[in-house]
């Protein structure tokens, strides 16, 4: 074994090589994280499943392709966040829907939303209520967002990416990643705060 | 417009403040800035609600069976021959050992089979070999040792490298993670008798094409055709009610441990479809025995090899040993009898006096077997409490010419 090779390298040389087991550790490792980002993006619980499937599977397929300059999660997301812009991009085709308001996923949110809610001890009714309504303006306002700039918004401020590591993974020069998230900031703002001063 | 491109200017400053993307001196430029204009501050702020406001949404976990589908997709393909996945992955050096082991067994293979023959035809007067008693055959390790086949040790000797590394690490890889299904391989040998074998293993092909094998590995020789694959029970079926209608196909079972071996002559659709849905091999070996007749001394050279049946067709590249774990000690112990068939006693009592230690020493009653996870879509309650229903058939097909 190499020793000049960390406990995520040799997962991957094993890979490689064919160890489906070693596949399957790759996946625990990362699903959690995918999952989340790609369900922040698509707002539904079935499709994200369905995404961060073809995702991993996709790693695996083009695992040959995949050099290591970059780290496996960076490929990992890359190959993620393309598939949930392809898949907005997809939807906008077929029907506008909204990331949860009026879906079948609004029921989960919303419960996942309460249980979060109810979670909060300290939170009186009223705190729990405002914390709940405040997710919902949090998700419909990402809502909002074009897929490109709610990529860059999810890997900022939920997977606390740098510009650069963002750049990499949306496969854009760093200067695009700052004008995405400057737009989408501004954006959210007008949705967000209350009170703001119209621009 | 212009105020507007300024204010996203200035969001744009803010924000990469607030992300750290800013150089020191730009930084305390900026901080400078924000001291002297409480607008800018106050926008700071926004910015900073707005970041934490999405990073405190809640943190959906992954399904549990995520991983369970990636897997499951990735050995679909698999069995749907669509090997280009693991064959990517594994790219140039998974290609070049499959072709050395592949070479490797073709030669143990060759070697078992002249072995066998020079047997069956150069030392008549042994009285143990010959071609009728290949058809039905029990023998214990016991008979084995009272009458030692030093061909068969030798082939032994020289399978070693292949079978018993291979068999002992490959065999019983364990998915050590909850949510990796262990998709449980069944191991069907059958010998396919028919005068005219050229004209079999036309068919043969024919057969396979049909139901889609495209993945059988064939070994030829002067004296036999061996065809391996792996498949779906339902697609076995297929492909033994095809065969069975043009020839006399027997059954071959052998147990390591016991180092038993026995054929079932003449067997048939039902008898084939429950050893081939089980994946437990004391269990098939139980109902084999129900099936055969007469034991006499076994004279089978290997005829099976599942391990290379899996190594190779599952196209897991070379394994790396360190990584692959045994399912423990294999469930060998007293268990209850089969539902319909076996009667109401022990597998091992049912069996002959001199072979029960074999079978029962390995695993201690206050140690029971751990019994594997099985696929979701294995009908379970089909089989004895303690079976191992299996989904997948690894089906060896000896063709013989005569």
């Amino acid at each position: 074994m190499d020793p000049g090779l960390s406990e995520e390298g040799i997962l991957i040389k094993r890979c490689r090589a064919g160890n489906m087991v070693a596949y399957s550790q790759l996946i625990q490792k990362y699903q959690d994280r995918l999952f989340n980002a790609v369900f922040r993006m698509v707002g539904n619980r079935d499709d994200a499943l369905e995404l961060t499937q073809e995702t991993f599977y996709r790693a695996m397929k083009g695992l040959k392709k995949f050099r290591g300059s970059s780290g496996f999660y960076t490929w990992l997301f890359r190959i993620g966040m393309n598939l949930c812009i392809s898949h907005h991009r997809r939807q906008q085709r077929v029907h506008m829907t909204s990331m949860h308001a009026g879906s079948d996923e609004f029921g989960h949110q919303a419960d996942l939303l309460t249980a979060m809610a109810r979670n909060k001890k300290q939170e009186t009714p009223l705190q729990q209520i405002q914390l709940k309504e405040s997710y919902h303006r949090v998700l419909d306002a990402l809502d909002e967002l074009e897929a490109p700039a709610r990529a860059v918004v999810i890997l900022r401020d939920i997977e606390q990416l740098s510009y650069s590591q963002i750049a990499r993974i949306l496969e854009v020069p760093v200067g695009t990643v700052k004008s995405r998230i400057s737009r989408a900031r501004m954006i959210l703002r007008e949705k967000l705060i209350d009170n703001h001063e119209p621009d | 417009m212009a105020k507007k491109q300024k204010k996203q200017d200035l969001i744009a400053l803010l924000g990469a403040y607030l992300d750290g993307e800013l150089s020191d001196s730009q930084a305390e430029k900026l901080e400078k800035q924000l001291a002297q204009d409480p607008e800018s501050q106050k926008l700071l702020d926004e910015l900073r609600r707005i970041s934490q406001s999405i990073n405190r949404l809640p943190r959906i976990e992954a399904p549990s069976d995520l991983a369970e589908g990636v897997m499951n997709q990735l050995e679909r393909d698999l069995l749907l021959d669509r090997s280009d996945v693991l064959a990517e992955m594994a790219g140039h050096k998974h290609l070049v050992w499959r072709r050395i082991f592949s070479a490797a067994a073709m030669i143990v293979f060759v070697g078992a089979i002249a072995v066998i023959f020079y047997n069956v035809f150069s030392k008549p007067q042994n009285g143990s070999v010959n071609r009728e008693t290949i058809s039905k055959v029990v023998a214990t390790k016991e008979t084995a040792k009272e009458k030692p086949a030093p061909v068969n040790a030798e082939n032994a000797s020289r399978a070693a490298p292949i079978v018993s590394v291979i068999k002992d690490k490959v065999n019983k890889i364990k998915m050590d993670l909850g949510t990796i299904p262990q998709i449980q391989y069944s191991h069907v040998c059958l010998i396919i008798k028919e005068d005219t074998a050229s004209h079999q293993q036309t068919t043969l092909d024919n057969i396979l094409d049909v139901y889609h094998i495209a993945s059988a590995i064939q070994s030829k020789s002067p004296d036999h055709t061996r065809y391996s694959f792996v498949c779906y029970r339902d697609q076995f079926n297929h492909i033994f009610n095809d065969i069975s209608r043009q020839a006399r196909l027997d059954l071959v079972l052998s147990d390591d441990r016991s180092q038993a071996a026995i054929v079932v002559e003449n067997i048939t659709a039902d008898q084939a479809m429950k050893i081939a849905s089980e994946a437990n091999p004391t269990i098939q070996l139980a109902y084999a025995m129900k099936m055969a007749s007469t034991p006499t001394t076994p004279d089978l050279a290997e005829p099976m090899d599942f391990p290379q049946v899996f190594y190779e067709l599952l196209a897991m590249g070379e394994p790396e040993f360190t990584e692959l774990h045994t399912l423990g000690p294999r469930i060998n112990q007293t268990r209850p009898a089969p539902q319909d068939d076996m009667p109401a006693q022990s597998i091992a009592a049912n069996q002959p006096a001199d072979m029960t230690p074999e079978l029962t020493d390995s695993a201690s009653p206050e140690q029971p077997a751990q019994k594997p996870k099985i696929m979701d879509s294995a009908p379970a309650s089909d089989f004895p409490a303690h079976s191992q229903p299996a989904e997948l058939v690894a089906v060896t097909l000896i063709v013989q010419n005569q």
